[in-house]
């Protein structure tokens, strides 16, 4: 069992850069008794809180990091207000601060989720989401606050090392339950339609393009009527680029992040690779689509044409929409959709879905 | 004021599907899967209109829900299945609408539960005795009584009928 350490006060003031600007940690949710909404993604780890008109948003990378013990180095992350844990003679770098050094020793950070579940690979993986988890909430003043955290749909097509939906769904809940909320899931897909879909009635179908997997939710009048993910997203494409051209995954991503055009013609061999796994995922999910809402016998009677709303970073590249829309038209569907769109803050979508539908439980 | 039905459906999805579509639509609604607990649902308040979603019930808990007309008359019902011609369904005494359930039509079947409620008032109405409708024993219980007229009231207004 890990021993996990509490932040320091230092650590707690560390400040986190969101798209929303920045906000202490210290701030997140400590003093106030409001419904938050949490997304527990492969890749990174949401928080989203309402205070009074406006959404407050932090975040952090779901990676971690582990560096032999030393005084020195312990010096060296406290005066960086790195966020860490010691256990068996490592210092675990939890966070964002994971990237930074697995940049600086040219290999890979190590994920405590793979395909939007618990890992059973690593020993440490619930220390580390508790600790990310606990960077960015603090106990609520009100007991048994509300909080709703995403989940993901069951994944087709297979067992990949990971825990079940329903395994971690309770993993998750009894850590949040133990820090005095009262935890409600959320599908990814339905929480993305809950963030938006408003002006349609809930109606649509909600994609969540994360590092691990693609969620996909057909909501009808808010009900998740269908369901799924599939065991493809951003990581997916991170390890293949890296396996085809010889550089780390964490490399990859950087470049991908970087301002990756899917119209553009590739102009080396690493855009040459991104473009084509990227076009692997897309035709996986848009088939998927086929393959499930096809076939399915949940589906009430929709008469009018439905969107479809893409969030995540795997959905940012330039392009992406466009090529979307293109390998949409290659497959039927059993109802028409009206358009296709990217969120409007697709990384922190899921969480304020989540924000939504926590709100909505709490009135 | 809001108007009370009771959905029964196996199926967790179709389930919230139609508490949803009646919900928006105004009506109060409490979902229950568990036909054999259904007396104590009616007994504790009789809804004005009972949604019965036969798909995936087994037969004895068809027969069952088929046993419980005492406990509806008062209430409409609208039965949600494939065929109204199997005969898996009889309720003697209580108005009943069909609809069919694949796909399940969610406009189609709060329209066809209004109807069925418009119909059923405006019956009630063109005979005088309004008071047959409601589960009233010979006006003995006087609030019993007043609550009746005050759903009828209630239900003329939310028909658009008052």
């Amino acid at each position: 069992m890990a021993e996990t350490m509490e932040p320091n006060e230092q650590q707690r003031e560390t400040a986190f850069q969101t798209s929303q600007g920045s906000m202490e940690i210290g701030e997140t949710t400590e003093g106030t008794s409001c419904p938050i909404g949490l997304d527990v993604g492969t890749s990174n780890i949401v928080m989203a809180q309402k205070r009074g008109n406006k959404i407050h948003v932090a975040k952090q990378l779901n990676a971690f990091f582990a560096i032999p013990q030393s005084k020195f180095a312990k010096q060296i992350l406290l005066q960086n207000e790195i966020i860490f844990f010691e256990h068996n003679k490592l210092f675990y770098i939890v966070g964002d601060a994971a990237d930074n050094f697995a940049n600086i020793f040219n290999t890979d950070t190590k994920r405590p989720m793979e395909f939007g579940l618990l890992s059973l690979r690593e020993d440490e993986g619930i220390a580390i989401i508790q600790a990310i988890i606990k960077s960015l909430i603090q106990r609520p003043k009100k007991f048994g606050e509300l909080l709703c955290f995403s989940i993901p749909g069951q994944v087709l097509d297979g067992n990949h090392g990971t825990t079940s939906v329903e395994g971690h769904e309770s993993v998750i809940k009894m850590y949040l339950e133990s820090l005095g909320y009262t935890p409600i899931a959320i599908n990814e897909g339905l929480a993305v339609v809950m963030a938006e879909l408003a002006d349609d009635n809930y109606t649509g179908i909600g994609i969540s393009m994360g590092g691990g997997l693609c969620n996909v939710c057909l909501s009808y009048i808010s009900v998740p009527v269908i369901t799924y993910s599939i065991p493809k997203g951003g990581d997916y494409i991170d390890q293949k680029t890296s396996h085809d051209v010889g550089i780390s995954a964490t490399q990859v991503k950087g470049i991908k992040e970087e301002g990756l055009d899917l119209l553009a013609l590739p102009k080396n061999r690493m855009e040459l690779a991104l473009q084509v796994n990227y076009m692997d995922v897309i035709n996986n999910l848009v088939h998927s689509l086929q393959q499930v809402i096809g076939v399915s016998d949940k589906m009430p009677k929709i008469t009018q044409a439905i969107p479809i709303v893409i969030s995540g970073g795997t959905a940012k590249p330039k392009g992406f929409k466009e090529k979307f829309e293109s390998a949409l038209k290659s497959i039927r569907l059993p109802i028409e959709m009206s358009s296709v769109r990217i969120s409007k803050d697709p990384l922190n979508t899921t969480a304020k879905g989540a924000l939504a539908a926590a709100i909505s439980e709490s009135k | 004021m809001s108007f009370s039905t009771v959905v029964f459906s196996s199926d967790k999805i179709r389930g919230a599907l139609l508490s949803k579509a009646f919900q928006e639509n105004g009506f109060e609604v409490s979902l229950h899967k568990n036909v054999h607990a259904a007396e104590n649902v009616l007994k504790t308040k009789l809804p004005s209109l009972v949604v019965f979603d036969k798909e995936g019930y087994f037969r004895n808990e068809l027969e069952h829900f088929s046993s419980l007309s005492r406990f509806l008359v008062g209430a409409s019902v609208l039965v949600i299945a494939n065929s109204a011609a199997d005969g898996s369904i009889s309720l003697k005494g209580v108005p009943v609408e069909w609809c069919l359930s694949n796909p399940l039509d969610l406009p189609l079947i709060v329209s066809k539960a209004k109807e069925l409620l418009s119909a059923t008032i405006k019956m009630v109405t063109r005979e005088g005795d309004l008071k047959e409708l409601l589960p009233i024993t010979d006006g003995s219980d006087s609030s019993e009584s007043e609550t009746s007229e005050t759903l009828s009231e209630d239900l003329l207004g939310f028909l658009g009928l008052k």
